[in-house]
């Protein structure tokens, strides 16, 4: 209690303060910097991957440090969240309690975003961007529209998106290359050709799991189909058709209007083709009860020796199978073809939540300065001030002049930029480096350099497939905030689907049932669906 | 004496239920409780216009009405002998252990479940395996599915359950046990005549009290076991409410369930009441 | 307690120890497993390859858990609530039970005040009505939004209430005669011959205070603030469903089975500690004999 009351008294003092210092001149950007420093306040997601050296917090650390020296500008954050779900959770209930809404936010959910611009909680950035942006920033921003979809309203602009790198977790094949030495056979191009993999994996037991004891590939569908990891779209795609996905939207034919996967005639020949696999013992009979990490298991304990997913799996979930069984060599291939040479697979969207500004705030002009500035620190530009990381004695420690990371006190400054809450990304630039160094390319700066030293050869190899693949990228076309009749029907719809097609795979409905299936989704609200996706595309890539 | 308790309800819980006004609403955040577009029924018929509403709620019914009768029932017997246990040590080590699962999450149970029930390789399987039975894909089956949830339930919650009619055999007065021993009563005699007939009004009253959830059928436990396979028999009310939210934050939709549910646990405990009150001349409060 | 020794007598009790310790067993098994699982190492806590016994023996979740830079403070902040909180939730839960359990004839409006908390067992007005009442309360990063939102628990008034029926009204009766007030009644008669009731009601509060965490998410804005058991719940990301496609450092934190199975036992053992000495209040009619004599 007696915290509290200290608290209220510390409060209070702070007040009468902030009363004083608004008498006092605004702060003004001047020559690259505030002058008085600008305050400016923020929410964060604090999960545990957040850490802190002693004695430095989100008000005190390298990076406000550095944007105060820089910027003038003083962070203070105003409340953290450990999760994405709370920090969204907390936002809705601020709305709904009329609360003030901190200077700059992170918000991770559409329909937030949405309901912050309609209530005129977000500011409109539009001339502040036009006149302040660096040309880089203009350049990562504008180069791909659709980044911008979420943000902008009546072609006005009520914030930043949050990009993704376009492709960092989109789907390749893992297989065992000692398990591929041991039954003497090549990598498979085609789903032929994987099958016969798996066959010989399950009849020669290169792992000695005993017999009937190894499974031809590590797939979950609890989620989805085709999701980020143990994924199945690479055989979605393999059919060919609209994209790699079963629960998103695609060009249709006509590579004009967008169409919903699912009920794609190809999805049927993929329906029976996992059919098959399940008859044959190919995939695990739970896999429709186990999601990304619980299917991954099998592939770690050594019970599978092929596994869809991201580059970076060598770090995670492989770095345990490394840890059992240092004999293990997972190396990664392009995804297999189908018979009409067809290629697919799960793409990652181009954006991860936005940036707002709270209409108050007064710092967007230093803000765009500053993050131009961090934007530095990609391995794309490098500027000498990030090049051998991002701050030593945070990401890296320097050693006889050499840079090292010292994995035990590794702490990763960039989880404290507000607004962000991440090293910032731009789409389709970082797997191409890592195919350029891969191929024998020299590192042209020392960010390449570095990044070549602290990057797994197979990590590297994995990325310069991706990128090589990028064609076969088909992500979820639809980012808007959902549809009337999605919020309405959408769950629905999603539980036929989902419902359908566990009955089909594991054969206790046949696959026609699927034609069935289609009429029921359409009737059920899938035809307005359709319409209002393609309104929404219409709406948004007019312009 | 019931002063602090009734204000503080009345700031509490009676304040917040202007909320209720959601149901009824296209309910924006921001624009406050009263300043929404208000639209009568419309969240609750689309709750009933789901061409699977009758099987989610009779899903709900089903689970969580077994929960409570089973959920009654195990703990009560196991008071019973329990309480014949000689040895007071092993009876409050017996006691301590089964109150053990109460704290295991879901999360993590939900797990193990799915390791111990699977179908290739599944300890349960490979016992029944001894016993020359095929494996059974119990999570996925929709006639063993249900059975899997009231079974487990039992199992991490019956531990905490019994806490209360332990409490309440020690309010049964020892004299009782004394005259009837007089009047040669054997022991099997005195717990048909007095311990049971001693427990039931307590079991009346947490049947009752339990009735206010008979449209919650344990949210964390199906959503960490259900999959596509048993929507059939696994769906539930709050798995549906809960995929509605995660897609598009539908607090309308949301508060008509909640709604929706209060009015028929109220009717239920109404109900019981008089029930009870007729039957067995016991008012429950 | 001795007075039964027939032959069919014994063989009951050994029956029936039998039965009630395997039950016992199956109720540890899994507990020993996920013991296990807590103290073997993450790789082969990640792949499932734990069974009963430790594989690569470490104490390193129990370590990444108690390291936890607000370990100490959310310790703190979980006895403070659990203790506050049980000790204001049980003063409200006996002065609200003891005149409900009276007679309709002695206590008119029972019925009425009857429904009226039974009402706010039934119903609820969500989640952002009551944060709203918090936050105008201006209760929002205090103790106190973690008390007294759920203060007012029915159901444990009810079970209170019916316990306190128990208690022979003659007591009651000759203690008025004597001239003490009904505080007086409640505090000499009533909860001395309730012991076990009470203790079990005491057990249930705590252990709700103890494993409540929605609230300090919700009602605290700063992980310093945290109860245990919301801080437990951080320290692994909950699996975050807004983002479609997670990085090899989040699956990293998420995934870590050992320091999950860990803190199970960090947040179940001040309970399990305080059980036992619970139970010496489970001790039959002692009490109740005595006062009759």
């Amino acid at each position: 209690m007696k915290r509290n009351l200290f608290r209220g008294v510390l409060l209070a003092l702070g007040l009468l303060w902030a009363g004083a210092s608004a008498t006092a001149q605004t702060p003004v950007f001047k020559d690259g910097k505030y002058n008085p420093p600008l305050t400016l306040t923020f929410e964060i997601v604090q999960g545990a991957g957040t850490k802190f050296k002693p004695g430095e917090d989100y008000n005190n650390n390298v990076m406000s440090r550095w944007a105060l020296e820089n910027f003038g500008i003083k962070f203070q954050v105003a409340w953290t969240a450990p999760t994405g779900e709370a920090l969204t959770n907390k936002l809705r209930l601020m709305l709904a309690s009329g609360e003030a809404f901190p200077d700059v936010m992170r918000v991770n959910d559409v329909n937030v975003t949405k309901d912050l611009i309609e209530s005129k909680k977000a500011k409109d950035i539009t001339d502040e961007f036009n006149k302040y942006a660096t040309p880089r920033l203009k350049e990562i921003y504008t180069k791909y529209p659709e980044a911008l979809y979420q943000v902008k309203k009546n072609g006005r602009m009520y914030g930043l998106p949050v990009l993704t790198s376009g492709n960092v977790s989109d789907e390749l094949m893992w297989i065992r290359q000692d398990w591929l030495d041991k039954v003497g056979m090549k990598a498979p191009t085609t789903i032929a050709e994987l099958e016969k993999v798996m066959d010989a994996f399950m009849t020669k037991d290169p792992g000695g799991n005993g017999k009937g004891k190894t499974l031809g590939v590590s797939i979950g569908a609890k989620n989805a189909l085709a999701t980020w990891m143990s994924s199945t779209g690479f055989l979605i795609g393999s059919f060919g058709g609209v994209m790699a996905h079963d629960n998103g939207w695609g060009l249709a034919a006509d590579g004009k209007t967008l169409a919903y996967k699912a009920i794609q005639p190809e999805m049927k020949k993929v329906l029976a083709k996992l059919n098959e696999w399940k008859n044959k013992g190919y995939i695990d009979p739970q896999f429709a009860l186990m999601d990304e990490s619980k299917a991954s298991e099998s592939f770690v304990q050594g019970k599978s020796g092929i596994i869809f997913g991201p580059p970076w799996m060598i770090e995670w979930p492989f770095g345990d199978l490394k840890k059992l069984n240092p004999d293990a060599q997972p190396k990664p291939f392009p995804v297999p073809a189908g018979a009409d040479g067809s290629r697919g697979r799960f793409g990652e969207g181009m954006t991860q939540g936005t940036t707002i500004f709270s209409p108050d705030f007064k710092g967007v002009e230093g803000y765009l300065k500053m993050l131009d500035r961090w934007y530095g620190s990609h391995v794309a530009y490098g500027d000498a001030e990030f090049q051998y990381g991002m701050f030593e004695g945070y990401d890296y420690q320097m050693v006889d002049g050499k840079p090292v990371i010292d994995s035990t006190n590794f702490i990763d400054p960039s989880m404290y930029f507000p607004g962000l809450e991440n090293y910032p990304s731009i789409a389709f630039i970082e797997y191409n480096i890592y195919e350029y160094l891969w191929q024998g390319g020299k590192p042209r700066n020392l960010a390449e350099k570095t990044l070549l030293a602290k990057t797994a050869p197979e990590k590297l190899q994995g990325g310069a497939i991706i990128n090589s693949q990028n064609k076969y990228n088909m992500p979820n076309l639809f980012s808007g905030a959902p549809t009337a009749t999605m919020s309405k029907k959408g769950e629905y719809l999603r539980k036929l689907e989902q419902d359908t097609f566990a009955q089909i795979i594991y054969g206790s409905k046949p696959v026609a049932y699927f034609d069935e299936f289609v009429k029921q989704w359409k009737a059920n609200g899938g035809d307005a669906v359709t319409k209002e996706a393609n309104d929404w595309y219409k709406s948004v890539s007019a312009k | 004496m019931l002063l602090p308790a009734v204000l503080l309800a009345l700031v509490f819980n009676y304040l917040p239920f202007a909320g209720l006004a959601i149901a009824f609403q296209d309910f924006k955040p921001w624009k406050g409780l009263f300043d929404n577009t208000w639209v009568g029924f419309d969240n609750f018929s689309e709750m009933f216009s789901r061409p699977d509403a009758l099987q989610v709620i009779l899903n709900t019914l089903v689970i969580s009405g077994l929960k409570i009768v089973f959920g009654l029932i195990v703990p009560f017997v196991f008071a019973l002998f329990l309480n014949e246990v000689l040895s007071r040590g092993l009876q409050r080590f017996i006691q301590t252990l089964v109150f053990l699962p109460y704290f295991i999450s879901w999360v993590i149970l939900g797990g193990i479940m799915i390791d111990i029930l699977s179908p290739s390789g599944g300890l349960l399987n490979n016992a029944l395996g001894v016993f020359g039975l095929k494996p059974i894909f119990f999570l996925g089956d929709n006639n063993w599915f249900q059975p899997m949830l009231i079974v487990t339930h039992l199992w991490k919650e019956f531990g905490y359950s019994t806490v209360i009619f332990l409490a309440a055999l020690m309010g049964i007065s020892p004299q009782l046990y004394e005259a009837a021993e007089v009047d040669g009563a054997n022991r099997v005699q005195q717990v048909w005549h007095i311990t049971i007939p001693g427990l039931l009004a307590i079991t009346i009253v947490v049947g009752v009290l339990a009735l206010s959830n008979i449209l919650n059928a344990g949210f964390d436990q199906i959503f960490n076991l259900y999959n596509p396979m048993v929507y059939q028999s696994g769906d539930v009310i709050d798995t549906f409410v809960y995929r509605v939210g995660l897609l598009s934050g539908n607090f309308g939709l949301g508060t008509a369930v909640g709604l929706f549910k209060s009015l028929v646990s109220m009717i239920l405990i109404i109900g019981a009441y008089k029930l009870a009150d007729r039957f067995a001349h016991y008012r429950i409060f | 307690m001795t007075r039964y020794k027939s032959p069919q007598h014994r063989i009951f009790c050994y029956v029936n120890n039998t039965l009630l310790v395997l039950l016992a067993v199956l109720c540890l098994v899994p507990m020993i497993h996920i013991l296990a699982v807590s103290l073997s190492s993450k790789a082969a806590a990640n792949a499932n390859l734990v069974g009963l016994w430790p594989v690569d023996f470490t104490l390193d979740s129990y370590l990444k858990t108690i390291g936890n830079r607000n370990f100490v403070d959310a310790m703190i902040t979980s006895f403070l609530r659990t203790g506050l909180g049980t000790v204001l939730g049980m003063l409200l839960v006996c002065l609200a039970a003891y005149p409900l359990s009276k007679e309709n004839k002695s206590f008119r409006q029972r019925g009425f005040y009857s429904w009226f908390f039974i009402i706010t067992m039934v119903f609820s007005g969500g989640l952002i009505p009551s944060y709203i009442v918090v936050q105008k309360l201006g209760l929002i990063n205090s103790l106190w939004a973690l008390i007294l939102p759920g203060i007012v628990n029915t159901w444990l008034i009810i079970l209170m209430m019916n316990f306190f029926k128990t208690i022979p009204k003659e007591l009651e009766e000759s203690a008025h005669m004597d001239g003490a007030d009904p505080f007086t009644v409640l505090g000499r008669i009533y909860l001395p011959l309730a012991l076990p009731s009470v203790a079990t009601i005491a057990l249930f509060m705590m252990v709700g205070h103890w494993n409540s965490w929605f609230d300090g998410l919700i009602y605290i804005n700063d992980a310093k603030g945290y109860p245990l058991s919301t801080l437990l719940q951080t320290i692994i990301v909950q699996q975050d469903f807004t983002k479609i496609t997670p990085d090899a450092a989040t699956m990293e934190n998420l995934s870590q089975r050992a320091v999950k199975a860990s803190q199970i036992f960090i947040g179940a053992a001040p309970i399990l500690l305080v059980y036992p000495f619970l139970q010496r209040y489970f001790v039959k009619g002692i009490v109740i004999g005595a006062v009759k004599e």
